[in-house]
């Protein structure tokens, strides 16, 4: 059962080192150094937010000056007088008043009509298109956050690189190498136990030596998840937030777990959050609403808090849905599965305003949906290149033309 | 036969350390029979047992083994039920009295009557979750349930969007009671259900304007998998499913919303109705291997070859969809006991937390408690992530959910004492992990007053001379795979700090050190596995 692998692990060294000190953190992480190092220009963030469920991207950007859109929508469309005018042929959903002032000050990018050739309208295929960054799902073997980090990081050590804020790591972060933590709480993110019991854990777990799939995987996720929860810890302890996040709403509490482990300096590059319940197939108007009324809302707080922490330059979030929805709306207040939707880059570096091209309410494709004018690859492209400082084509796997929302 | 003889040969090669395919399903041969067999068959069907019950069943053989555990199943007895008809006479008079009855109202006695129905149904909604978290804990018959876990997360619904507890204990009373019925009576049945009803938008399925959620999921999640259907396929479905509605807790067949004309599926041509479109689905190739398959992941482990996925539906096919001689086949199959099976699946939040109660022996706590112990550790019963129901397999572990493991094993050792200050200042050393903070995160403990687990250490390890003997003692019960030797040598060291020579297992002292043991024990990853 168990082999004679060689103990590959420092991870296991840097635990005996820090536990010596009776679990206080005298001795400074070995990653740490190197992460002064190398860190330089690379202390940019990226915060990838996935809109979970086929978010209704043309209730979201609305064309209300498109006759198309009204004889579509009926009941459903939004008229010219609520939206948030954008331009003479846009503008956004009543409720995203908060991010339309981004949208003003510059800071938000519009990217409409992102999709991908062949549309797949389940959920779970289409997600994971988008998390594969490939068109052919899981079956491409890795998600493009995770070969993102594998070229950055490689064998780097440090857990705390690529960080989900959300109860389990999607596939987008799983890499060859790299494989993201995910907590959803600070607070709980720990082992409660005597001294004692903790360390005789610690070293029962790091001195194993085993081969199976299963159990080394185990053995990893623990020994990751103790060296993580402790630096979140110890990053984590003095925050206190400089906005007011909107409360009822568990993406601004998502969004404020990242801001405090962004100014706690915690060098975690890649952030994913999700929000979901965008599967409107009744009672869209309503639904909608709240949810991106949630999203603008728990957004610009948490651009407001980076701004008095003084670290907002450093971060830009990227937002998408899986698919948009149907043209025509269904007979239940809400609207089926559709294709082309619209995305979001927010931040201080962004180069705000409309970007890609709206798709045509006239030509549809054979499903009476969006035809996508924009792969989401090139939006992915953008970022890797102008933001991350990494090569798109190892990560995509292909060229894809670059958007101009990043300088 | 000459097929058997290559298949024991082939079983005799050592390849890349995977068991052969070839034969997966044949039975393993009684001569075989181990007490690990039985663990492995008892952990995977059931939620564990004791080694006394192991030692029992180990009596019986493996067909013995197995038709004992599958006897509540074929006996036809009727699992202890809740008592829906309660539910349901609540459910209708909350419908009614919301209606107008014949009071007028104002707009705040509207509000305060909805607010009053919310609360009202999440009370009830919290009782029923507890009463199925009791029954896995307590049952003699733990394969049904666990059987209806399967079905809960395969035809799933989620109170978030159902928001109505009557209907999700009517669906989940549907899996408890005929989860072992044929898949082909399961799959009408479960169609029907009003809780699938509204969950996938069904009610408002009609013909006028066609909702596709069901006809769609019917199919990606239900039947045939994705890749088998095209897009037309979905909408013509959606059109044969209009006009299935649930009235009052109630199927019912809204002639006047239902699309009688002609519908072109998969290829055919006919004025098909849903109960139709099902029989196809159930006619088609892809829909066993996807069933057989859903199954055999669930119960064995994740990996199976194409070949054996296409022995299992054949299998599942032959017997027309009988879910019960299916499962036979497989608990007793080679491949179920092969090395690729053993410990090769994750535990999930329910299995955990269940199986850590009937394996430690203690009177369990109140259900409620147990199940937001589950939803901390990622499980939220009744209430899946998604249409998919639970993922399963490595994502039930992340960073958080292992730690949270190890607090919520905490708990279950030690009861109300669990995060006591004084209490974990006494098990050597000042106590440097977590903190009030922390500890406020764990509302679910306000659940736990007065409960105090008592372990039977005594009668588990009084007879052990040496720390070693009594951790191995211990992981045993516990564990599913043997633990390395330097995690038991770890473990001694604890439970005996001054040596093996000052170990007195029957000393108070050294009893508390071996509580901790118990603890640390279901911490381990090894713990973790199923």
């Amino acid at each position: 059962m168990t082999s004679s692998h060689p103990r590959p692990s420092s991870r296991r060294d840097f635990l005996r080192s820090t536990l010596a000190v009776g679990g206080s953190f005298a001795v400074a992480p070995l990653w740490r150094n190197a992460l002064a190092a190398s860190q330089g220009q690379d202390d940019r963030v990226l915060v990838v937010l996935e809109m979970a469920g086929g978010n209704d991207g043309l209730n979201t950007v609305v064309p209300y000056a498109d006759d198309a859109y009204f004889t579509a929508r009926g009941n459903l469309a939004i008229g010219a007088a609520d939206v948030l005018r954008i331009d003479d042929e846009i503008g956004l959903h009543p409720a995203m008043t908060r991010l339309k002032q981004r949208y003003d000050a510059g800071q938000l990018a519009i990217v409409e009509g992102v999709g991908y050739p062949n549309p797949n309208r389940s959920h779970f295929l289409s997600m994971d298109i988008w998390e594969s960054a490939s068109l052919e799902g899981r079956r491409g073997g890795t998600g493009w956050i995770g070969r993102l980090a594998d070229g950055l990081f490689g064998e780097n050590d440090d857990p705390n690189r690529v960080i989900a804020v959300d109860k389990k790591v999607p596939f987008s972060c799983e890499g060859d190498k790299c494989r993201a933590v995910a907590f959803a709480n600070v607070g709980t993110y720990r082992m409660i136990g005597s001294d004692a019991m903790v360390s005789t854990l610690d070293s029962a777990v790091s001195s194993q030596h085993v081969s199976e799939r299963a159990r080394s995987f185990l053995r990893d996720a623990y020994l990751k998840a103790r060296e993580s929860s402790n630096a979140v810890r110890e990053a984590t302890g003095k925050y206190k937030p400089q906005a007011e996040y909107p409360s009822n709403n568990s993406l601004a509490n998502d969004l404020k777990t990242t801001a405090s482990l962004i100014t706690g300096g915690l060098g975690t590059r890649i952030f994913a959050l999700s929000i979901g319940g965008f599967d409107t197939h009744n009672n869209q108007a309503t639904r909608q609403r709240r949810l991106l009324g949630d999203l603008s809302g728990a957004l610009d707080a948490f651009l407001t808090d980076l701004e008095a922490h003084g670290v907002a330059d450093r971060v830009t979030v990227l937002a998408f849905s899986e698919f948009g929805r149907r043209v025509k709306a269904n007979a239940s207040g809400g609207t089926d599965h559709g294709a082309a939707s619209s995305m979001f880059v927010l931040g201080k570096q962004v180069k705000g305003g409309r970007y890609g091209k709206r798709p045509s309410l006239q030509q549809l494709d054979g499903n009476g949906d969006l035809a996508f004018t924009t792969d989401f690859r090139s939006a992915y492209a953008t970022v890797i290149e102008k933001w991350v400082g990494s090569d798109p084509k190892s990560v995509l796997g292909a060229e894809f033309p670059r958007l101009g929302f990043l300088a | 036969m000459v097929a058997a003889v290559l298949a024991s040969l082939v079983l005799l090669i050592p390849t890349d350390g995977r068991a052969p395919v070839v034969g997966g399903l044949e039975a393993l041969p009684a001569a075989e029979w181990s007490l690990a067999h039985v663990r492995h068959l008892v952990d995977r069907v059931g939620f564990g047992a004791t080694p006394r019950q192991l030692e029992e069943l180990r009596a019986l053989g493996p067909e013995g083994a197995v038709d004992a555990l599958l006897s509540g199943l074929t006996n036809g007895q009727a699992p202890a039920s809740y008592d829906l008809e309660k539910v349901g006479k609540k459910f209708r008079e909350n419908a009614m009295s919301a209606m107008a009855d014949g009071e007028p109202r104002t707009e705040e006695e509207i509000a305060a009557l909805k607010k009053q129905l919310v609360k009202e149904d999440r009370e009830q909604f919290v009782d029923y979750r507890g009463f199925w978290f009791e029954q896995m804990v307590t049952t003699s018959d733990p394969v049904r349930e666990k059987l209806a876990l399967f079905w809960h997360g395969y035809f799933t619904s989620a109170q978030r969007e159902v928001k109505n507890s009557y209907l999700m204990a009517h669906q989940i009373e549907l899996y408890r009671s005929a989860g072992a019925s044929s898949f082909r009576d399961l799959l009408h049945r479960a169609s029907k259900e009003p809780a699938m009803i509204e969950y996938l938008n069904n009610d408002q399925n009609k013909k006028q304007a066609p909702n596709e959620n069901f006809a769609r999921e019917v199919m990606e999640l239900f039947t045939m998998g994705p890749g088998n259907y095209t897009e037309r396929d979905i909408k013509e479905a959606a059109r044969a499913f209009t006009g299935w509605q649930q009235k009052a807790g109630e199927f019912v067949f809204a002639r006047g919303r239902h699309d009688f004309g002609e519908k072109e599926f998969l290829g055919r041509k006919g004025r098909f109705e849903g109960d139709q479109i099902l029989d196809i689905l159930l006619e088609q190739e892809a829909t066993p291997r996807f069933v057989a398959k859903k199954l055999f992941e669930f119960y064995v482990h994740p990996d199976p070859s194409p070949q054996l996925v296409d022995e299992l539906a054949k299998r599942l096919r032959s017997l027309d969809y009988a879910t019960l001689p299916f499962l036979r086949t497989l608990f007793l199959s080679r491949e179920f006991y092969s090395q690729d099976a053993q410990g090769a699946l994750f535990k999930s939040p329910v299995e955990f937390v269940v199986s850590t109660l009937r394996r430690l022996e203690i009177d369990p706590p109140s259900g409620k408690f147990l199940a937001e112990a589950s939803t901390l550790l990622g499980q939220e019963l009744l209430n899946p992530p998604n249409v998919k129901g639970w993922e399963g397999g490595e994502s039930w572990i992340s960073a958080s959910t292992l730690l949270q493991r190890a607090n919520v094993a905490r708990i279950l050792v030690f009861g109300e004492r669990a995060f006591d200050r004084e209490e974990l200042k006494k098990r050597r050393g000042s106590l440097k992990q977590g903190g009030g903070k922390a500890l406020a995160q764990f509302q679910a403990l306000r659940e736990l007053k007065g409960w105090h687990p008592e372990l039977k250490l005594a009668e588990w390890v009084g007879d052990c001379d040496t720390a070693t003997e009594a951790v191995i003692r211990i992981s045993d019960r516990l564990l599913p795979v043997a633990p390395s030797k330097e995690t038991i040598q770890e473990l001694a060291q604890y439970a005996a700090p001054f040596g093996d020579d000052a170990f007195d297992a029957r000393q108070p002292e050294t009893q508390a050190l071996l509580e901790d043991v118990v603890h640390l024990v279901l911490c381990l990853p090894e713990y973790q596995l199923n």
